[in-house]
Protein backbone atom coordinates (compact mmCIF):
# COMPACT_ATOMS: atom_id res chain seq x y z
CA UNK A 1 0.00 0.00 0.00
CA UNK A 2 1.47 3.39 -1.35
CA UNK A 3 1.84 6.42 1.24
CA UNK A 4 1.23 9.54 -0.23
CA UNK A 5 3.47 11.56 2.24
CA UNK A 6 2.40 15.06 1.38
CA UNK A 7 -1.38 14.32 0.87
CA UNK A 8 -1.31 12.93 4.50
CA UNK A 9 0.68 15.72 6.19
CA UNK A 10 -0.89 18.40 4.17
CA UNK A 11 -4.25 16.60 5.68
CA UNK A 12 -3.43 15.20 9.14
CA UNK A 13 0.15 16.74 10.12
CA UNK A 14 -1.59 19.53 12.15
CA UNK A 15 -3.26 17.12 13.59
CA UNK A 16 -0.32 14.75 14.40
CA UNK A 17 1.56 17.94 15.88
CA UNK A 18 -0.80 18.74 18.14
CA UNK A 19 -0.97 15.69 19.77
CA UNK A 20 2.87 15.55 19.89
CA UNK A 21 3.32 19.01 21.32
CA UNK A 22 0.84 18.01 24.08
CA UNK A 23 3.09 14.88 25.10
CA UNK A 24 6.28 16.42 24.46
CA UNK A 25 5.45 20.01 25.59
CA UNK A 26 8.26 21.30 23.27
CA UNK A 27 7.15 22.63 20.10
CA UNK A 28 11.00 21.70 18.77
CA UNK A 29 11.03 18.40 19.78
CA UNK A 30 7.09 17.75 18.86
CA UNK A 31 7.98 19.10 15.46
CA UNK A 32 11.17 16.38 15.32
CA UNK A 33 8.80 13.75 16.41
CA UNK A 34 5.78 14.30 13.75
CA UNK A 35 8.47 13.60 10.89
CA UNK A 36 9.09 10.78 12.94
CA UNK A 37 5.39 9.33 12.56
CA UNK A 38 5.38 10.12 9.28
CA UNK A 39 8.58 8.03 8.80
CA UNK A 40 6.53 5.31 10.82
CA UNK A 41 3.65 5.32 9.10
CA UNK A 42 5.30 4.55 5.73
CA UNK A 43 7.48 2.21 7.28
CA UNK A 44 4.74 -0.25 8.43
CA UNK A 45 2.37 0.36 5.67
CA UNK A 46 2.13 -3.40 5.03
CA UNK A 47 1.24 -4.01 8.27
CA UNK A 48 -1.76 -1.68 8.53
CA UNK A 49 -4.56 -2.91 9.76
CA UNK A 50 -7.68 -1.26 8.64
CA UNK A 51 -8.32 2.09 11.08
CA UNK A 52 -9.00 5.07 10.30
CA UNK A 53 -6.55 7.42 9.24
CA UNK A 54 -7.16 9.64 12.32
CA UNK A 55 -6.90 7.15 14.91
CA UNK A 56 -3.66 5.40 13.40
CA UNK A 57 -1.65 8.70 13.41
CA UNK A 58 -2.99 9.06 17.19
CA UNK A 59 -1.44 5.81 17.79
CA UNK A 60 1.92 5.86 16.03
CA UNK A 61 2.24 9.93 17.77
CA UNK A 62 1.81 8.33 20.81
CA UNK A 63 4.01 5.41 20.38
CA UNK A 64 6.99 7.63 18.82
CA UNK A 65 6.07 10.22 21.82
CA UNK A 66 6.62 7.94 24.49
CA UNK A 67 9.54 6.35 23.25
CA UNK A 68 11.43 10.10 23.34
CA UNK A 69 10.35 10.33 26.66
CA UNK A 70 12.52 7.69 28.00
CA UNK A 71 15.47 9.37 27.18
CA UNK A 72 14.04 12.94 28.20
CA UNK A 73 15.34 14.85 31.37
CA UNK A 74 12.04 16.17 31.85
CA UNK A 75 11.27 18.37 35.21
CA UNK A 76 7.30 17.30 35.02
CA UNK A 77 4.98 20.09 35.81
CA UNK A 78 1.54 19.01 35.65
CA UNK A 79 -0.10 15.73 37.12
CA UNK A 80 -0.47 14.67 33.55
CA UNK A 81 2.84 14.96 32.92
CA UNK A 82 4.28 13.20 35.90
CA UNK A 83 1.93 9.88 34.61
CA UNK A 84 3.23 10.47 31.29
CA UNK A 85 6.57 10.57 32.33
CA UNK A 86 6.01 7.75 35.02
CA UNK A 87 4.82 5.59 32.03
CA UNK A 88 7.85 6.87 29.80
CA UNK A 89 10.33 6.65 31.90
CA UNK A 90 9.58 3.36 33.70
CA UNK A 91 12.96 1.70 33.40
CA UNK A 92 15.17 4.58 35.29
CA UNK A 93 14.00 3.36 38.42
CA UNK A 94 16.84 4.04 40.25
CA UNK A 95 16.22 7.93 39.32
CA UNK A 96 12.81 8.01 40.79
CA UNK A 97 11.72 8.78 44.41
CA UNK A 98 10.09 6.00 46.43
CA UNK A 99 6.33 6.28 44.93
CA UNK A 100 7.32 6.84 41.53
CA UNK A 101 9.64 3.98 41.31
CA UNK A 102 6.75 2.05 42.01
CA UNK A 103 5.00 3.44 38.99
CA UNK A 104 8.19 2.73 37.08
CA UNK A 105 8.26 -0.40 38.29
CA UNK A 106 5.01 -1.37 36.98
CA UNK A 107 5.06 0.29 33.81
CA UNK A 108 8.47 -1.80 33.16
CA UNK A 109 6.91 -4.96 33.19
CA UNK A 110 4.22 -4.01 29.94
CA UNK A 111 4.44 -3.88 26.74
CA UNK A 112 4.91 -0.71 24.94
CA UNK A 113 1.55 -1.48 23.73
CA UNK A 114 0.27 -1.32 27.18
CA UNK A 115 1.43 1.90 27.82
CA UNK A 116 0.08 3.39 25.08
CA UNK A 117 -3.23 1.95 25.85
CA UNK A 118 -2.61 3.17 29.43
CA UNK A 119 -1.87 6.70 27.97
CA UNK A 120 -4.65 7.20 25.89
CA UNK A 121 -7.02 5.86 29.44
CA UNK A 122 -5.85 7.38 32.21
CA UNK A 123 -4.18 10.64 30.38
CA UNK A 124 -6.47 11.06 27.70
CA UNK A 125 -9.43 9.92 29.39
CA UNK A 126 -10.91 7.83 26.34
CA UNK A 127 -13.26 5.23 26.83
CA UNK A 128 -12.43 1.44 26.10
CA UNK A 129 -14.06 1.62 23.10
CA UNK A 130 -12.30 4.99 21.74
CA UNK A 131 -9.67 3.34 23.00
CA UNK A 132 -9.98 -0.09 21.21
CA UNK A 133 -10.49 1.79 17.95
CA UNK A 134 -7.30 3.81 18.26
CA UNK A 135 -4.87 0.51 18.84
CA UNK A 136 -6.95 -1.71 17.02
CA UNK A 137 -8.11 -4.21 19.42
CA UNK A 138 -11.07 -5.35 20.50
CA UNK A 139 -12.82 -3.79 23.84
CA UNK A 140 -12.75 -7.20 25.76
CA UNK A 141 -9.03 -6.83 24.53
CA UNK A 142 -8.21 -3.47 25.84
CA UNK A 143 -10.18 -3.99 29.27
CA UNK A 144 -7.99 -7.25 29.86
CA UNK A 145 -5.22 -5.06 29.26
CA UNK A 146 -5.94 -2.50 31.65
CA UNK A 147 -7.22 -5.12 34.37
CA UNK A 148 -3.71 -6.86 34.25
CA UNK A 149 -2.30 -4.03 34.76
CA UNK A 150 -4.17 -2.79 37.46
CA UNK A 151 -3.83 -6.20 39.18
CA UNK A 152 0.36 -5.78 38.59
CA UNK A 153 0.16 -2.08 40.46
CA UNK A 154 -1.87 -3.47 42.87
CA UNK A 155 1.24 -6.85 43.77
CA UNK A 156 3.92 -4.28 43.42
CA UNK A 157 2.57 -1.72 46.44
CA UNK A 158 1.54 -4.87 48.21
CA UNK A 159 5.31 -6.33 47.89
CA UNK A 160 6.35 -2.59 48.54
CA UNK A 161 4.31 -2.74 52.11
CA UNK B 1 -24.40 12.32 36.49
CA UNK B 2 -20.66 12.94 35.12
CA UNK B 3 -20.90 14.23 31.71
CA UNK B 4 -18.42 11.98 28.98
CA UNK B 5 -15.48 13.31 28.68
CA UNK B 6 -14.68 14.80 24.97
CA UNK B 7 -10.97 13.32 23.94
CA UNK B 8 -8.98 15.50 22.04
CA UNK B 9 -8.87 12.92 19.21
CA UNK B 10 -12.58 12.93 18.88
CA UNK B 11 -12.71 17.09 18.49
CA UNK B 12 -9.77 16.18 16.06
CA UNK B 13 -12.03 13.99 14.18
CA UNK B 14 -14.58 16.98 13.95
CA UNK B 15 -12.56 19.38 12.95
CA UNK B 16 -11.57 16.96 10.24
CA UNK B 17 -15.13 15.85 9.49
CA UNK B 18 -14.06 12.36 9.30
CA UNK B 19 -16.92 11.33 11.70
CA UNK B 20 -19.72 9.06 10.68
CA UNK B 21 -22.58 11.58 10.65
CA UNK B 22 -24.43 10.02 13.61
CA UNK B 23 -21.24 10.35 15.63
CA UNK B 24 -20.99 13.79 14.35
CA UNK B 25 -24.14 15.18 15.74
CA UNK B 26 -23.99 13.34 18.97
CA UNK B 27 -20.57 15.03 19.67
CA UNK B 28 -21.81 18.44 18.32
CA UNK B 29 -24.79 18.30 20.69
CA UNK B 30 -22.51 17.30 23.63
CA UNK B 31 -20.37 20.31 22.65
CA UNK B 32 -23.07 22.37 23.35
CA UNK B 33 -22.72 22.15 27.20
CA UNK B 34 -19.03 21.58 27.51
CA UNK B 35 -17.14 25.19 27.11
CA UNK B 36 -13.66 23.27 28.49
CA UNK B 37 -14.06 20.85 25.20
CA UNK B 38 -15.17 23.79 23.12
CA UNK B 39 -11.96 25.68 24.02
CA UNK B 40 -9.86 23.31 22.88
CA UNK B 41 -12.67 22.78 19.92
CA UNK B 42 -11.83 26.27 18.94
CA UNK B 43 -7.69 26.51 19.37
CA UNK B 44 -7.73 23.39 16.74
CA UNK B 45 -10.09 25.39 14.53
CA UNK B 46 -7.77 28.25 14.61
CA UNK B 47 -5.95 27.00 11.60
CA UNK B 48 -2.67 25.07 10.71
CA UNK B 49 -1.18 27.39 8.30
CA UNK B 50 1.67 28.23 10.70
CA UNK B 51 2.69 24.83 11.04
CA UNK B 52 2.53 24.41 6.78
CA UNK B 53 4.11 27.55 6.49
CA UNK B 54 6.81 26.31 8.39
CA UNK B 55 7.53 23.11 7.31
CA UNK B 56 6.03 22.71 4.14
CA UNK B 57 4.50 19.32 2.58
CA UNK B 58 7.09 19.28 -0.18
CA UNK B 59 9.89 19.51 2.77
CA UNK B 60 8.53 17.10 5.17
CA UNK B 61 8.18 14.85 2.32
CA UNK B 62 12.06 15.06 1.74
CA UNK B 63 12.79 14.58 5.62
CA UNK B 64 10.85 11.30 6.25
CA UNK B 65 12.54 9.88 2.94
CA UNK B 66 15.97 11.25 3.83
CA UNK B 67 15.27 9.35 7.24
CA UNK B 68 14.13 6.34 5.70
CA UNK B 69 16.83 6.03 3.79
CA UNK B 70 19.22 6.28 6.80
CA UNK B 71 17.24 3.57 8.28
CA UNK B 72 17.34 1.25 5.37
CA UNK B 73 21.26 1.95 5.58
CA UNK B 74 21.10 0.93 9.06
CA UNK B 75 19.38 -1.98 8.69
CA UNK B 76 21.76 -2.98 5.91
CA UNK B 77 24.88 -2.86 7.50
CA UNK B 78 23.81 -3.98 11.07
CA UNK B 79 24.13 -7.20 12.31
CA UNK B 80 21.28 -9.71 12.97
CA UNK B 81 19.03 -8.84 16.04
CA UNK B 82 16.69 -10.39 18.18
CA UNK B 83 13.02 -9.31 17.15
CA UNK B 84 11.19 -8.46 20.54
CA UNK B 85 7.44 -9.80 19.45
CA UNK B 86 4.89 -7.15 20.51
CA UNK B 87 1.01 -7.23 20.04
CA UNK B 88 1.31 -4.64 17.34
CA UNK B 89 2.60 -6.37 14.78
CA UNK B 90 4.12 -10.02 15.58
CA UNK B 91 6.58 -11.11 13.12
CA UNK B 92 6.70 -14.50 12.67
CA UNK B 93 8.42 -16.69 10.93
CA UNK B 94 6.46 -17.22 8.20
CA UNK B 95 8.62 -19.96 6.49
CA UNK B 96 7.95 -22.30 9.85
CA UNK B 97 3.97 -21.33 9.81
CA UNK B 98 3.24 -22.15 6.34
CA UNK B 99 5.27 -25.21 6.30
CA UNK B 100 3.54 -26.62 9.50
CA UNK B 101 0.03 -25.21 7.94
CA UNK B 102 0.30 -27.42 5.21
CA UNK B 103 0.67 -30.62 7.85
CA UNK B 104 -2.27 -29.01 10.20
CA UNK B 105 -4.39 -29.43 7.26
CA UNK B 106 -3.61 -33.36 6.77
CA UNK B 107 -3.42 -34.17 10.56
CA UNK B 108 -7.19 -32.51 10.55
CA UNK B 109 -8.48 -34.03 7.38
CA UNK B 110 -6.31 -37.70 8.19
CA UNK B 111 -6.60 -38.03 11.51
CA UNK B 112 -8.99 -39.44 13.63
CA UNK B 113 -10.62 -36.86 16.44
CA UNK B 114 -8.70 -37.41 19.97
CA UNK B 115 -10.78 -38.61 22.43
CA UNK B 116 -9.53 -37.91 25.46
CA UNK B 117 -8.84 -34.12 25.40
CA UNK B 118 -11.64 -31.75 24.30
CA UNK B 119 -12.65 -30.02 21.21
CA UNK B 120 -13.85 -30.62 18.15
CA UNK B 121 -13.20 -30.08 14.38
CA UNK B 122 -15.40 -31.09 11.39
CA UNK B 123 -12.92 -32.55 8.02
CA UNK B 124 -13.64 -30.11 5.83
CA UNK B 125 -14.53 -26.54 8.13
CA UNK B 126 -12.31 -23.91 8.61
CA UNK B 127 -9.78 -24.37 11.24
CA UNK B 128 -8.23 -22.39 13.94
CA UNK B 129 -4.32 -22.80 14.45
CA UNK B 130 -2.69 -21.79 17.73
CA UNK B 131 1.56 -20.90 17.59
CA UNK B 132 3.51 -20.16 20.45
CA UNK B 133 6.04 -17.63 19.33
CA UNK B 134 9.72 -16.93 20.73
CA UNK B 135 11.71 -14.46 19.16
CA UNK B 136 13.29 -17.23 17.11
CA UNK B 137 10.95 -19.34 16.26
CA UNK B 138 6.63 -19.86 15.91
CA UNK B 139 5.80 -23.44 17.39
CA UNK B 140 2.42 -24.99 16.30
CA UNK B 141 0.46 -26.06 19.52
CA UNK B 142 -1.90 -29.36 19.44
CA UNK B 143 -5.21 -29.63 20.98
CA UNK B 144 -4.55 -29.83 24.76
CA UNK B 145 -1.18 -28.23 24.54
CA UNK B 146 0.29 -27.55 27.93
CA UNK B 147 0.93 -23.36 28.05
CA UNK B 148 2.03 -20.97 31.04
CA UNK B 149 1.83 -17.52 31.94
CA UNK B 150 3.21 -14.96 29.65
CA UNK B 151 3.62 -17.39 26.78
CA UNK B 152 2.46 -15.19 23.63
CA UNK B 153 0.02 -17.08 21.09
CA UNK B 154 -0.74 -16.24 17.74
CA UNK B 155 -3.96 -17.36 16.13
CA UNK B 156 -4.05 -18.22 12.33
CA UNK B 157 -7.22 -19.16 10.47
CA UNK B 158 -7.64 -21.44 7.47
CA UNK B 159 -10.95 -20.45 6.25
CA UNK B 160 -11.85 -23.36 3.74
CA UNK B 161 -14.30 -21.34 1.84
CA UNK B 162 -16.31 -19.24 4.75
CA UNK B 163 -15.81 -15.51 4.16
CA UNK B 164 -16.26 -14.19 7.92
CA UNK B 165 -14.93 -15.22 10.99
CA UNK B 166 -14.85 -14.24 14.64
CA UNK B 167 -12.11 -15.73 17.51
CA UNK B 168 -13.33 -15.93 20.78
CA UNK B 169 -11.08 -17.27 24.25
CA UNK B 170 -13.02 -17.57 27.36
CA UNK B 171 -10.85 -18.96 29.83
CA UNK B 172 -10.81 -21.41 33.46
CA UNK B 173 -12.01 -18.43 35.29
CA UNK B 174 -15.24 -17.42 32.66
CA UNK B 175 -13.30 -14.81 31.53
CA UNK B 176 -14.05 -14.03 27.68
CA UNK B 177 -12.23 -12.07 25.30
CA UNK B 178 -13.12 -11.34 21.72
CA UNK B 179 -9.96 -12.01 19.56
CA UNK B 180 -11.37 -11.10 15.78
CA UNK B 181 -12.84 -8.88 14.57
CA UNK B 182 -11.22 -5.54 16.08
CA UNK B 183 -13.79 -3.13 16.75
CA UNK B 184 -15.56 -1.94 14.10
CA UNK B 185 -14.71 -4.66 11.23
CA UNK B 186 -17.00 -7.30 9.97
CA UNK B 187 -14.43 -10.23 10.65
CA UNK B 188 -14.40 -11.03 6.76
CA UNK B 189 -11.29 -12.78 6.09
CA UNK B 190 -9.06 -13.28 2.53
CA UNK B 191 -10.47 -16.61 0.75
CA UNK B 192 -6.64 -17.33 -0.01
CA UNK B 193 -4.70 -20.74 0.41
CA UNK B 194 -2.60 -19.37 3.28
CA UNK B 195 -4.13 -19.00 6.85
CA UNK B 196 -5.05 -15.59 7.48
CA UNK B 197 -3.00 -14.72 10.87
CA UNK B 198 -4.67 -12.45 13.99
CA UNK B 199 -4.21 -9.15 13.39
CA UNK B 200 -2.67 -9.20 17.04
CA UNK B 201 -0.65 -12.16 19.29
CA UNK B 202 -2.14 -12.94 22.81
CA UNK B 203 -0.01 -12.71 25.69
CA UNK B 204 -1.49 -15.56 28.21
CA UNK B 205 -2.06 -14.13 31.97
CA UNK B 206 -2.54 -16.12 35.01
CA UNK B 207 -6.02 -17.31 34.64
CA UNK B 208 -6.70 -21.29 35.73
CA UNK B 209 -6.42 -24.42 34.33
CA UNK B 210 -6.97 -23.25 30.21
CA UNK B 211 -7.37 -20.68 27.53
CA UNK B 212 -10.26 -22.15 25.38
CA UNK B 213 -10.45 -20.22 21.76
CA UNK B 214 -13.54 -21.11 19.80
CA UNK B 215 -13.59 -19.96 15.71
CA UNK B 216 -16.97 -19.37 14.27
CA UNK B 217 -17.13 -18.86 10.84
CA UNK B 218 -20.30 -18.34 8.04
CA UNK B 219 -20.69 -17.29 4.42
CA UNK B 220 -22.54 -14.23 5.68
CA UNK B 221 -21.33 -11.01 8.48
CA UNK B 222 -21.72 -12.45 12.09
CA UNK B 223 -22.78 -10.67 14.94
CA UNK B 224 -19.33 -10.29 17.56
CA UNK B 225 -20.87 -8.52 19.85
CA UNK B 226 -24.35 -11.40 19.83
CA UNK B 227 -21.79 -14.34 20.14
CA UNK B 228 -19.78 -12.52 22.67
CA UNK B 229 -22.71 -12.07 24.71
CA UNK B 230 -23.53 -15.95 24.51
CA UNK B 231 -20.48 -16.76 25.23
CA UNK B 232 -20.46 -14.99 28.37
CA UNK B 233 -23.81 -16.36 29.68
CA UNK B 234 -22.56 -19.81 28.68
CA UNK B 235 -19.38 -18.94 30.86
CA UNK B 236 -21.06 -18.71 34.13
CA UNK B 237 -21.90 -22.28 33.77
CA UNK B 238 -18.69 -23.77 34.78
CA UNK B 239 -19.55 -27.41 33.47
CA UNK B 240 -20.28 -25.86 29.82
CA UNK B 241 -16.71 -23.96 29.95
CA UNK B 242 -14.14 -26.61 28.73
CA UNK B 243 -15.57 -28.19 25.81
CA UNK B 244 -19.44 -27.53 25.34
CA UNK B 245 -19.92 -25.59 21.73
CA UNK B 246 -21.87 -22.39 21.53
CA UNK B 247 -25.65 -23.00 21.19
CA UNK B 248 -28.19 -20.57 19.27
CA UNK B 249 -25.89 -19.43 16.49
CA UNK B 250 -27.37 -19.20 13.18
CA UNK B 251 -27.87 -22.13 11.02
CA UNK B 252 -24.99 -21.45 8.47
CA UNK B 253 -22.38 -21.02 11.05
CA UNK B 254 -19.26 -23.52 11.74
CA UNK B 255 -17.46 -23.88 14.90
CA UNK B 256 -14.45 -25.24 16.29
CA UNK B 257 -12.60 -25.01 19.55
CA UNK B 258 -9.40 -25.60 20.37
CA UNK B 259 -8.10 -25.59 24.30
CA UNK B 260 -4.63 -24.92 25.98
CA UNK B 261 -4.08 -26.25 29.11
CA UNK B 262 -2.53 -24.13 31.74
CA UNK B 263 0.37 -25.12 33.72
CA UNK B 264 3.14 -23.51 35.90
CA UNK B 265 5.94 -22.21 35.12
Amino acid sequence: MAIDVKKMYTRYGPMVNRRCQSLLGDKEEAADAMHDVFVQLVRRRDKLRPVAAPALLYRIATYVCLNRMRSLRRHPETPGDKLLQFIASSDEIDKLVEHRSLLGQIFKREEPSTRVIAVLHYVDRMTLKEVARVVGMSVSGVRKRLRTLKKHARELQEMSR
Amino acid sequence: MTRPHISDLQLEELALKTLPRSEERALLTALENDKEAQARFASIEKGDDELLREFTPDAVEAEVKRRLRILEEEVATSPPTRRRFNVVGPRLVLGALAASISIAVLLVVFSPADEETPGYRIKGESLLLVHRITKESAEQLTEGAPVCEGDRIQLSVVPAGRRYAVVVSVDGSGQVTVHFPLEGNDGEIAQTDAPYSLPNSYELDDAPLFERFILITAQTPLDPAHIEERLRRLARNRDWLASAPIEGLPEDTSQSSFLLKKVKQ
